[in-house]
């Protein structure tokens, strides 16, 4: 008995030794998934954002264009009833058109970025590569504390309004654990940070939805309308005054407007797909990092329901965006 | 559904309403007058946007989310032949549109 006692002992180790690794391996796969989908959300969303901002100064061009007393870039459109145009002259009542630039659009690339840090982070630890991460940190570090600090404010002084305080919330969170794996070097230890954090960057995953969702139906949709609503003004005088291939080359422009718009309409919706599958791989990243008694065969079909449903979710992602750039 | 998200609401049935007069209307200065308000409109969702997106968005009164459902209604049921109608859709409209700018900032 007293020599099966270390034998026994040997083999439980050996045991939790393989389910560890099984464990890790898991880890990696589903880290490298995590990645995956969100690197697809990222740059779809960073794509969305440029479309959101060339829009909005299109639209302002286009309003120009349908009404020659508009002073482009600073329109006013006309509030007054007795108006006769679509913008105010300089002694009239108006309201001005607000063109959506980078810097309003600041908040939501923060937490783009913060997003894709959060995924490099993952990265670089699932794959075991620190060296080739730890510049890419220290970059993503400097930039973050740089916003929070900007974003807090100095003590006496109003701080400039570059994000709100959800989002300042989620910067901070961020600098800290940017902060916390530059400082740890040990894999485990690192894990266990990001771990820690996972949690509140689930959150983050909720705001973004909720900015992005902003951006397109209350942005990207009503510049898009304007365009077409000018455009429809337009129409009624070049029918009367443009020769047949002027005529042509409008219509041509108008009806790809049209099928911007409605691109535009689906994307929400198509986002929200790629938004589900980076919660959804997410989910499973933390359901594993975090559950340390699943059975091989339970492994198995989770790593194979999750890579199905990411790559059927990407895919019409994918589809989806390459439809409206 | 937030006092918010109902504005919105009501400030898209109001834009789809003036869609549909502004393409039925004959009358040229009519029409511009009702594209205008679209764009109004319009304007008026983009800047709840921007406020929302930098954490600055004002208290929303349910009274103005009631009063821009109530234009969105009286726009879609007037008649485009009917100008005194018309008129007075396109003056409750701007009055809603003139309350939304003095919220969310000209």
């Amino acid at each position: 008995m007293m020599e099966r006692r270390p034998r026994t002992g040997f083999l439980l180790l050996a045991a939790l030794a393989v389910a560890g690794c099984a464990r890790d391996a898991l880890v990696v796969e589903r880290g490298q998934s995590l990645v995956e989908a969100g690197a697809t959300v990222t740059a779809a969303s960073r794509q969305l954002l440029d479309e959101v901002a060339a829009t909005s100064r299109e639209a302002s061009i286009e309003v120009a264009v349908a009404d020659r007393d508009c002073r482009w870039p600073d329109i006013r459109i006309a509030t007054s009833p007795e108006a006769t145009g679509i913008c105010a002259a300089p002694d009239q009542p108006g309201v001005a058109f607000a063109v959506v630039d980078a810097a309003t659009l600041r908040p939501t690339l923060t937490l783009i970025d913060a997003v894709t840090v959060y995924l490099a982070s993952v990265d670089e630890i699932v794959s075991g590569e620190p060296d080739d991460g730890a510049t890419a940190l220290s970059n993503a570090y400097a930039d973050v504390q740089n916003l929070v600090s900007i974003s807090a404010g100095v003590a006496g002084q109003p701080a400039p309004k570059l994000l709100n305080d959800d989002q300042l919330a989620a910067a901070t969170n961020l600098a800290q654990l940017i902060g916390d794996l530059r400082k740890e070097q040990e894999q485990a230890r690192r894990l266990e940070l990001l771990e820690r954090q996972s949690r509140k960057m689930s959150e983050t995953f909720e705001r973004l939805d909720a900015d992005l969702t902003r951006w397109t139906q209350l942005v990207l949709r009503s510049d898009l309308d304007t365009i077409d609503g000018v455009f429809q003004a337009r129409a009624t005088q070049l029918r009367k005054t443009a020769t047949d291939a002027e005529l042509r080359s409008f219509l041509t422009t108008w009806a790809d407007l049209r099928d911007r718009s409605e691109a535009a309409r689906a994307l929400p919706v198509e986002l929200d797909k790629a938004l589900d599958a980076l919660r959804q791989a997410h989910a499973d990243y933390l359901r594993i990092v975090e559950n340390r008694s699943l059975s091989d065969s339970d492994r198995r079909a989770m790593a194979q329901i999750a890579r199905t449903r990411l790559s059927q979710a990407l895919s019409v992602v994918a589809g989806a965006v390459r439809a409206f750039l | 559904m937030s006092v918010i998200d109902d504005l919105v609401a009501a400030l898209a049935s109001l834009r789809d309403s003036l869609i549909r007069l502004s393409n039925r209307l004959e009358t040229p200065g009519l029409a511009t007058r009702a594209l205008r308000g679209r764009i109004r409109t319009n304007e008026a969702m983009k800047k709840i946007a921007i406020q929302m997106a930098a954490g600055t968005m004002p208290a929303v009164q349910a009274s103005l989310v009631i009063r821009a459902f109530t234009a969105g209604g009286l726009v879609s049921v007037a008649e485009a032949e009917d100008s005194m109608a018309v008129k007075a859709a396109l003056a409750e409209a701007e009055a809603v549109l003139d309350d939304c700018e003095t919220l969310l900032g000209g």
